[in-house]
């Protein structure tokens, strides 16, 4: 397994070294997980990767030059934030009005730990 | 001629359906053999009127009659035959005009359920109930979503079907999804019908075999709707917590839970308040579902407020059916009989289990509303989407997953004596299992060994009353359809986990004759053209696979242009076996004939449906069972 890893990385460093466009192998991931996080605006309900309208392939291109440029994954969601605003990214934001959105889960577990008991007793 | 005709056959099964309703709540008759007898017949002729309502819609759209508006809207004469058949549901009223057609067949079955004439009274309630829920849905057809409503002067030519939806998985994926749907409203009617007449857990017994029935068709039906999402919306995805895969999602939870919880109704006369509660919900979130998908509230509130009519009916029937349902419950119910129950014993454990399926019930519900009410107090626009879903429902599902092996192994009545003996050798072949796993694939996470390890765990404790019939559980109908459920879930599990978390996913710019590297696997781009489809443009890609040098398939990804739309549809290339799917979608043209190509290395995959192919499997069987052993009961 590490031999073939290893074997991939030197398989994608070759072709980084050819096409200087692309990029290197941690920042795919980054760009791939990254991309997956965006929606796309003017489509239904799709994140940028799956997306074949314009806008996407646009955000698509200007996330790739970020990273390029060095940039981490907060500061592209600022940017992208600041740009189109919350919408934009599908984790939400943890802010006073998605308070209970992100409670959610233990808040439910606890109330329902409490029906349990009742039911239980 | 046929859509007139269509329209008078609709009327005939709204009126039936009243009739219905009425003939149950002993309008024209006291005496149960006559109401049963009535109900009978006019249950049989509303089905009879819906199946050539469906017919006419269908000769329509062969018959390219575009002077009715929903044919003209949803299909052309390019159409090919068999979608010109899935287009009548392609739509908003022939979805609807179908979702009453399968509510009256599962209707007509229920009223040919010998088991369930033993309780008439139960019986005649229930069946009176479903032709209020047909008779309100007919209604909302008729009001505002008439599939036979004409357009005069006819266009010589239709819009089309929606490119996304023409292919084979659309014609089967929305009926299944529907029965299942639909087929709630049995439980749900036999819980209220109980409430309103015996008032004792006696429905539990009954409701069974019809809650897994379309248990088994909303796996099915979901399950469907994924393999469909990944090879046909074309990025290789498989689920995106969409608002609309969630509206099936949450009744799926909701009748896995009802499923369980009338083991213990029926067999040990408890929780009767609880089940009869989990069909009222159940039901109530397929209409939620059915308002979600069809009212245009996803796409925007705002849309919703500019054609409310849709939306504020299927809210009001929502309303109306859930919350009498609601109201009947809280008068009605008797108090629990005063039980206490041993924390291990299985009743608690399946409680405990039926309350995690609830919780990820609530918290699907809450993430998929959530930016609704936002956006309706108009504190803006946010998305809630995978990245929240797939964390918070790790809260419930973790615990949930390890104690459903627990439960297993417990016993009825009592705390199960040495209950840590029995389960700690399973515990540890898992984690060994586990270990190797992750030596194996590499280590990636902590959360992905306790994702393999949790579903090994289940996947052995489902098989282990095979192994040895030791571990006290009784021999009956219900253990070949638990093992493979279980199985089942436990290999789906398998499947999410190591595709999540070992997959690849490589976008590459490549030219003819160049090779792109994805883990072992090389790709060769052979050929690019061009090809004619019946009503669409084909770009396609032939691109060769290998494996250390050794050929291994190839295969032809395209991106097509349909005559009716403008946006590109992606049909990917995918090459799979049991063990990954190699999967390649055509980006675009970059230039200088290069084209940017988009590869992924999916890890057992396929097992995401396999699991529920083998969940359904075991549902069906004890369908079949199930139906034997109420029958000998009589």
């Amino acid at each position: 397994m590490i031999k073939k890893s290893v074997i991939c990385f030197f398989v994608l460093i070759c072709f980084s070294a050819i096409k200087a466009n692309e990029l290197n192998s941690n920042d795919q991931i980054r760009y791939q997980s990254l991309i997956q996080e965006v929606r796309c605006l003017v489509c239904q309900n799709q994140s940028v990767a799956e997306s074949n309208a314009e806008l996407a392939k646009d955000l698509r291109r200007e996330i790739k030059l970020q990273i390029q440029d060095g940039k981490s994954n907060s500061e592209i969601k600022k940017y992208l934030l600041d740009r189109y605003g919350e919408f934009i990214l599908y984790e939400p934001a943890f802010t006073q009005k998605t308070l209970f959105l992100w409670f959610s889960p233990i808040i439910l577990l606890l109330m329902f730990y409490g029906w349990f008991r009742k039911i239980g007793n | 001629m046929i859509p007139e005709l269509g329209q008078v056959f609709l009327v005939a099964a709204l009126a039936s359906a009243l009739l219905q309703f009425l003939g149950g709540i002993g309008l024209f008759s006291r005496k149960n053999e006559n109401i049963e007898a009535f109900i009978e017949r006019i249950t049989m002729f509303q089905t009879f009127s819906l199946l050539i309502c469906f017919g006419l819609l269908t000769t329509a759209f062969l018959q390219d009659d575009f002077s009715v508006l929903y044919v003209a809207s949803n299909s052309n004469t390019a159409l090919p035959f068999a979608y010109k058949i899935a287009a009548v549901w392609g739509g908003h009223e022939g979805s609807l005009l179908l979702w009453v057609l399968i509510l009256s067949i599962w209707t007509f079955l229920l009223s040919k359920d010998r088991a369930l004439k033993s309780s008439p009274d139960l019986r005649i309630q229930s069946l009176s109930i479903l032709g209020l829920i047909s008779f309100g849905f007919l209604l909302f057809i008729l009001y505002t979503s008439n599939p036979f409503e004409r357009l005069l002067p006819s266009p010589i030519q239709g819009r089309g079907l929606n490119p996304l939806l023409q292919d084979p998985a659309l014609v089967i994926h929305p009926p299944t999804l529907y029965a299942g749907y639909v087929g709630l409203a049995v439980p749900f009617s036999l819980a209220v019908s109980s409430l309103l007449t015996v008032n004792n857990h006696q429905w539990a017994m009954h409701a069974r075999t019809w809650t897994v029935l379309s248990w088994v068709f909303l796996t099915g039906g979901i399950a469907l709707g994924s393999w469909w999402a990944y090879y046909e919306l074309g990025w290789g995805g498989w689920w995106f917590w969409d608002p609309v895969e969630n509206a099936s999602l949450m009744p799926w939870f909701l009748a896995t839970a009802l499923m369980h919880s009338l083991i213990v109704t029926e067999k040990r006369g408890i929780f009767n308040g609880f089940s009869t509660l989990l069909a009222i919900t159940a039901f109530s979130l397929s209409l939620l579902g059915t308002f979600l998908v069809r009212s245009g509230v996803l796409i925007s509130v705002h849309s919703f407020a500019s054609d409310p009519q849709r939306g504020l009916f299927i809210l009001g029937l929502l309303a109306f059916f859930s919350g009498s349902a609601l109201i009947i419950y809280s008068i009605k119910q008797k108090k629990n009989k005063q039980e206490k129950l041993h924390p291990l014993s299985r009743e608690s454990l399946l409680l405990l289990n039926n309350v995690f399926l609830c919780a990820s019930a609530g918290l699907v519900l809450i993430g998929t509303v959530y930016p609704l009410i936002l956006e309706m107090l108009d504190l803006g626009k946010i998305s809630v989407g995978p990245p929240y879903f797939n964390f918070v429902i790790l809260f419930p599902f973790i615990p949930l997953l390890f104690s459903i092996g627990v439960a297993v192994f417990s016993n009825w009545s009592n705390d199960s004596k040495n209950l840590i003996n029995k389960v700690s050798p399973i515990i540890l072949i898992a984690l060994m299992l586990g270990f190797a796993f992750t030596f194996i694939y590499g280590w990636d996470s902590l959360l992905t060994l306790i994702g393999v390890f949790l579903a090994l765990w289940t996947i052995l404790t489902g098989i282990s009353p095979l192994i040895k019939n030791r571990y006290s559980i009784n021999k009956s109908t219900n253990i070949i359809p638990m093992m493979l459920g279980h199985i089942g879930l436990g290999i789906m599990i398998l499947g999410i986990t190591v595709t999540s978390s070992y997959g690849i996913t490589f976008d590459d710019s490549m030219n003819i004759e160049q090779t792109s590297t994805v883990g072992d696997y090389e790709f060769k781009l052979t050929e690019i053209g061009k090809r004619n489809g019946p009503n669409y443009l084909a770009q396609y890609a032939s691109i060769e696979i290998s494996k250390d040098g050794q050929y291994v398939e190839t295969v032809y990804p395209e991106k097509r242009v349909y005559d009716t739309s403008s946006m590109p549809m992606t049909e990917a290339g995918i090459e799979a076996n049991l063990f990954r799917d190699l999967f390649i979608a055509v980006g675009e043209d970059i230039g200088g004939g290069s084209w940017s190509m988009h590869l992924q290395y999916k890890p057992l995959l396929r097992l995401i449906w396999y699991g529920p192919i083998i969940m359904i499997l075991g549902g069906l069987i004890r369908v079949f069972l199930g139906k034997k052993q109420t029958e000998r009961h009589q």
